[in-house]
């Protein structure tokens, strides 16, 4: 039944996909992160910034002893759910740092967060969905972003500050987007 | 194929063609194959077609490159407001702002739940603390050479839940050698901090300290840091001071610092931004 009830349509490089088989993709990721980093923490001590910025590497190369990709520190294979659970575990980690006033310990749960939520952006379609909407500025060289541009799965779009929501298959993320999540059958193709 | 929705955008579409949604996905994973949807043929994308960690060569990646950029910029910036609001959550708040900080610096991030907002149509005033007097109770070198090297550190905000406005403050002519009981000298003392405070709300100061074991020519000689020497943090910690608080003195006592600062405000009618 659920054959007849839905499509899945890809706008491009759908005859390819179909069929394909699966390869071992390396965990690449933003060739820049500590550069966004940086950037983006421009406020902080220096030292502060490095160590952070050092976790960038760890995230990358993973752990020797289990050479595998690690989806959810990457947010790839559309694990969003895992993705969103790691960042929320090394809030938790970060959170428990300060309350042992571990100031660096904090710096590595924050710079492996940092690493999986610049990710999102690197490694999903957010930007071909269209994002950011915000008028460019000729004027600048730079790409006007607002806290409107941000997906709603970081819980950016919330009123107060919380922690990353951890959304299910098929919601919906905003207007007409819905969350393709890993291993996702969608229930109401057996109706 | 229908394109529906663009390059690198799946549509859920039913049989009469009504669109359901469009599927914010991304590229497939190196261990198994999770974006695809059973029963439908749909493998999803490929890492490397989503992909957009370097700028590529075409005008098209490097313009997407630069947008995800963009974005993961300003994620950032909204990740430091998520952090400041959780130390504010573990009463870690004055610790995080007084030692992570630069002195001088603006760490609140335009186009975040942080990023500065100038009061309109709000009474405000200017409050000022002056720290007046710093005693070492813990110099942080216990039974070693003596003396620590102490560096004092401070931070004047409004609410780490709505953290709009801050100053940051550093002690003046680097570290000090002192010992538990010495008075860290008037001269290095840190400046005094000035915010525009709301009528009738709270401020937050806080006051830490480290015991900087850097060599002059170290990396990080005059920072906080954890490059080859950890250098050791000196608790002081935040006191709650109200907009309409009285002016005067007062003294407070941390696990490793004692502290007397001096709350001041401008004449009534003033305003400030």
């Amino acid at each position: 039944m659920y054959k007849k009830a839905l499509a899945v349509l890809t706008a491009t490089a759908v005859s390819a996909l179909v069929g394909s088989t699966v390869t071992a993709a390396p965990a690449q990721a933003f060739s820049d992160h500590k550069d966004i980093t940086s950037k983006g923490l421009s406020f902080l001590h220096w030292p502060v910034v490095d160590d952070i910025n050092d976790e960038h590497a760890w995230m990358d190369s993973g752990a020797p002893w289990f050479p595998v990709a690690h989806d959810e520190k990457h947010f790839d294979d559309c694990e969003f759910d895992g993705s969103a659970t790691y960042i929320r575990d090394h809030y938790v980690g970060a959170r428990a740092a300060m309350i042992r006033r571990n100031l660096f310990n904090v710096g590595d749960h924050f710079g492996a967060l940092l690493h999986t939520s610049q990710d999102f952006y690197s490694h999903s379609n957010w930007v071909e969905l269209g994002f950011p909407k915000t008028s460019d500025n000729p004027a600048t060289s730079g790409i006007e972003t607002s806290q409107s541009d941000l997906s709603d799965i970081t819980g950016a779009q919330r009123t107060a500050l919380s922690s990353w929501p951890v959304l299910q298959n098929g919601q919906t993320v905003r207007g007409n987007i819905l969350l393709a999540n890993d291993d996702w059958i969608p229930h109401w193709i057996n109706g | 194929m229908r394109n529906g929705a663009g390059k690198f955008q799946s549509i859920l579409v039913q049989p009469n063609g009504k669109l359901i949604g469009r599927l914010l996905e991304t590229g497939r994973g190196g261990s198994d194959h999770e974006c695809s949807i059973p029963f439908r043929n749909y493998d999803g994308f490929t890492h490397d077609q989503l992909a957009k960690d370097d700028p590529g060569s075409t005008t098209e990646s490097r313009l997407k490159h630069r947008k995800a950029r963009a974005l993961a910029e300003l994620q950032t910036g909204y990740e430091w407001c998520r952090l400041v609001s959780e130390a504010g959550k573990a009463d870690r708040d004055g610790m995080l702002l007084a030692m992570w900080v630069r002195p001088g610096a603006s760490p609140h991030p335009p186009n975040t739940p942080c990023g500065p907002v100038r009061d309109v149509g709000v009474r405000t005033h200017p409050v000022t603390i002056t720290v007046e007097s710093v005693q070492i109770i813990n110099d942080g070198d216990p039974g070693a050479d003596g003396s620590g090297e102490i560096q004092p550190a401070t931070a004047l905000y409004d609410d780490p839940q709505n953290f709009r406005k801050s100053v940051h403050r550093q002690n003046r002519l680097g570290r000090m050698s002192l010992n538990p009981g010495d008075f860290v000298p008037k001269a290095q003392l840190p400046q005094p901090m000035t915010i525009c405070a709301r009528h009738n709300s709270q401020v937050n100061f806080a006051l830490h300290a480290w015991d900087n074991d850097d060599h002059p020519w170290d990396k990080y000689a005059t920072v906080y840091d954890d490059f080859d020497d950890d250098d050791e943090m000196l608790t002081g910690g935040r006191i709650k001071v109200h907009s309409e608080q009285s002016p005067g003195s007062n003294l407070v006592t941390w696990q490793d610092l004692r502290v007397k600062y001096r709350v001041s405000q401008q004449s009534a009618g003033a305003t400030c931004n």
